[in-house]
């Protein structure tokens, strides 16, 4: 039990960072559950069906699902805002619809025999991601990141490519949440469809502004709260979506900013002058 | 055969069309999505197979169910909506709309179970039908089908031709020149939430008394995809909503007809997303502003 | 004569059935402030956006120092030296004023991923940066939030910004917009100042006493053509442009 909890912990503040990623140059993807989904049938496929070790499977579901994610991005990422909610809530569906109808990959009762992820594992690639996103944001690339989200137009008038950095944020979210999907397969032996199904796609949007999305902290502080708070209050597991809901709503009321909104600048006047 | 499809087609068409209107009527006024639709019509159900257990009559399952998700719309614009107004909290506002959906089903779940709950009705209504050369049609579906033509109608009544429709329309226009002009902007906005989420509740009882049963998962199966019919249409525009139900609904008897059901499913999202890249506006909408470059 | 920096050759631009700009010719020469005037609609900000690629022109040409530029999209035509400033001031309001100006910095606007690699140069870019805004007076603000910025100071940030990126040509679009006498006589100075480090410096504005002390030539516009091209005082004389300015305002 204990070690259930650690490792969905860790899977999903890795999904929330796959998320914040996305969000970073400003998009929104409701389609990160099917990404995950991509990730942890690919891995699958590989290790059971190719006899490939899970250290070599991941990271090549991984690749195979940024580039999809790069490849429907290119177009989806021209629309913006609720548009591009309302397509990647398609892509989510689609996505999971054309899993079940593929009898290779098991369908609707899905795929056996994934093992080989343990919780360590997931902690490490977080910790591995977290510290990859602290050098991000301490660079001239997290500016420019921020500064196509902040505003597109600009951003293009000062000469930045905002749809190329848009899609590599978008491969590089899904790559991310490939890596949770293929831990997470390995962790639990079976998977189908159901378990990459749009809610997991929508809670993990939730995670990331629960915790805040102006700093790197903010995601994995959502995931951890909302995959732990209801199992550390006794009696509280049978009323989880409830009390998900709740502290939501309330959550967004008092603090739309998320639970840490601090911004730390990546750069200060006074570095110029030390030393 | 085809005609029976066709029928169903229309019959499953005219029930997103009645959701998609709701979405679109408060995307139209808000410029906001409200994901808590597609569980409020999944809650009318309910609404609905309840009060006709209690042995009421089919009208009073209706009106209780517009009436209790009506209730429920302006709950979630007090919650979710009311203070998200700015353009910028479009996200934020889908998002809380979403956690609404989310204590939705799970309260559903607390009330009535898990499990599918069956419809009390004499099986004589649910399965009287005439047929009209060769072609066996059941009441039901005939009742579904005049009533939503039925209200569309009024609906479309009361949009062009009242003054409450005239406040809807001018802010939807804009709400900062409806305001100017003393329209209560927050009064227009709950009048619009109540009216789609009647309308979502009564849809949710036609679909209960169509198929005999509700389960708590009619918001992310059957609900949702109005959301995409919407889009398909043109958001806020509310002739597209009706035609894209209708076309939905068609395809995916078709896609039954030809053995596809799993990709009915995923035609209605492929087509969305189609839609969505090409043309933005949907098929019938107008450029809106923030498509405009 | 000076050499041409940017030519418009015969540019359109339509919306749906309305002519935006209509086969729109002029020049801006090297060295020069240029000022654009007409009245409201006449097509001012249809032409930064288009000279931007905001907007695609329908007909004509753009050509920058030789090249022709009007197939480059926005991002690449920041690339290839045209800066703009917005009639609305866009800041990133949420980045301190010393990241608003950083940002604009060219190596990593053009190559955003190689910045990854990039932590020997902090020290002088941030040096950098903040001449930048000790020439627009604004470096003891560095460290503030954009978005908390005064008017006068929001407005010298845009200018500063669009300067970082060491362009070519700036399209100022209504700079002195909403400032009162004495701010406007603080910009002038300001926008002088920068004059050597650009080619030119194309100033729009509907404020014909502004521009007649600042630029050295004008361009007239209205109805999306052009009405007059010269010096301040054979353009505002040009029978014309008065029609045009006493027929739509008194200003």
């Amino acid at each position: 039990m204990i070690a259930d909890h650690i490792m969905f912990t860790g899977v999903n503040v890795l999904l929330a960072w796959s998320v914040y990623v996305i969000l970073l140059s400003g998009s929104v993807s409701f389609a990160n559950g099917a990404f995950m989904a991509i990730g942890g049938y690919g891995a699958g496929v590989l290790t059971t069906k190719f006899g490939l070790p899970l250290v070599a499977g991941i990271p090549i579901a991984a690749l195979g699902t940024a580039a999809f994610g790069m490849i429907i991005g290119l177009p989806a990422l021209r629309t913006r805002g609720i548009y591009l909610i309302l397509v990647t809530t398609g892509i989510a569906f689609c996505v999971k619809n054309a899993i079940e109808a593929i009898p290779y990959v098991g369908g609707v009762r899905g795929m056996r025999g994934l093992v080989g992820a343990e919780p360590w594992h997931v902690w490490v690639v977080a910790g591995v991601v977290g510290l990859l996103l602290w050098l991000l944001s301490r660079t001239p690339l997290q500016r420019i990141l921020d500064a196509v989200r902040e505003d597109e137009l600009v951003a293009r008038s000062l000469g930045i490519n905002t749809v190329y950095v848009k899609v590599i944020a978008f491969g590089t979210g899904a790559a991310l949440a490939a890596v949770a999907g293929g831990l997470y397969a390995h962790y639990m032996y079976v998977i189908n469809p159901e378990h990459f199904g749009i809610l997991v796609s929508v809670y993990v949007v939730l995670y990331v502004i629960l915790g805040g999305v102006n700093n790197l902290w903010g995601p994995p502080l959502g995931a951890a709260v909302m995959t732990l708070l209801p199992e550390l209050i006794r009696g509280l597991q049978a009323w989880r979506p409830i009390v998900f809901g709740v502290v939501i709503v309330i959550l967004l009321l008092v603090r739309p900013e998320g639970l840490l909104p601090f911004r730390s600048p990546t750069a200060r006047a006074k570095e110029a002058r030390r030393g | 055969m085809l005609a029976e499809q066709i029928v169903n087609g229309l019959v499953l068409g005219s029930m997103y069309a009645l959701i998609a209107l709701g979405y679109t009527l408060v995307f139209g006024v808000l410029d906001k999505l409200n994901f808590a639709h597609g569980d409020i019509f999944m809650f009318g159900g309910f609404v609905g197979v309840s009060v006709l257990a209690l042995g009421a009559p089919l009208w009073a399952g209706a009106v209780a169910a517009f009436v209790a998700c009506g209730v429920l719309g302006l709950l979630v614009e007090l919650v979710s909506f009311r203070k998200f107004r700015s353009h910028d909290a479009q996200v934020t506002a889908a998002l809380s709309s979403l956690a609404c959906s989310i204590i939705l089903i799970d309260a559903t779940q607390k009330v009535w179970g898990t499990e599918p709950v069956a419809l009390t009705l004499a099986t004589a209504i649910r399965t009287a039908s005439i047929t009209v050369e060769g072609l066996r049609v059941a009441w039901v579906n005939i009742g579904i089908l005049a009533l939503t033509l039925l209200l569309m109608a009024a609906l479309y009544v009361l949009i062009v031709r009242t003054r409450m429709g005239r406040n809807i329309r001018a802010v939807a226009d804009s709400a900062v020149a409806a305001e100017l002009l003393g329209i209560d902007v927050t009064r227009v906005t709950q009048q619009t939430f109540f009216l789609a989420s009647g309308l979502a509740g009564l849809a949710g009882v036609m679909l209960a008394v169509r198929t005999g049963f509700v389960t708590t998962e009619l918001g992310l199966t059957f609900g949702i995809k109005a959301l995409a019919v919407m889009a398909i249409g043109g958001m806020g525009d509310l002739r597209g909503a009706v035609v894209g139900g209708l076309l939905a609904g068609l395809v995916e008897a078709m896609a039954t007809q030809l053995g596809l059901g799993k990709f009915g499913d995923m035609a209605v999202w492929l087509l969305m997303i189609l839609v969505l890249l090409v043309r933005p506006a949907g098929l019938f909408g107008g450029l809106r502003k923030e498509t405009r470059a | 004569m000076a050499e041409t920096v940017l030519g418009f050759d015969g540019v359109s631009k339509r919306f749906g059935g309305i002519h935006a700009l209509s086969a729109l010719s002029f020049e801006v020469r090297a060295g020069e402030i240029l000022g654009v005037i007409g009245p409201n609609g006449a097509g001012k900000s249809v032409m930064i956006n288009v000279a931007s690629g905001v907007y695609a022109a329908d007909e004509g040409r753009i050509v920058h120092r030789g090249r022709d530029i009007t197939r480059l999209n926005a991002h690449q035509r920041g690339r290839a030296g045209i800066a703009r400033t917005f009639q609305n001031i866009r800041l990133f309001k949420r980045m301190t004023v010393l990241e608003n100006v950083l940002v604009a910095d060219k190596t990593h606007t053009v190559r955003p991923f190689g910045s990854l690699l990039s932590f020997g140069r902090r020290r002088e870019e941030i040096a950098a940066a903040l001449a930048e805004l000790d020439r627009m007076r604004l470096a003891d603000k560095a460290d503030q939030l954009a978005g908390t910025l005064a008017y006068g100071d929001a407005r010298r940030l845009e200018i500063a910004r669009a300067l970082a990126g060491k362009p070519s040509v700036l399209f100022l679009d209504e700079p002195a917009a909403g400032m009162n006498e004495r701010e406007t006589e603080e910009l002038l100075a300001d926008i002088r100042a920068c004059r050597s480090r650009l080619d030119a410096i194309v100033v729009v504005e509907h404020d014909m006493a502004l521009l007649r002390v600042l630029s050295d030539r004008l361009v007239a516009m209205n109805y999306g053509q052009l009405l007059a091209e010269g010096t301040p005082d054979i353009v505002l004389a040009h029978p014309e442009v008065v029609s045009a300015y006493l027929g739509t305002q008194d200003g």
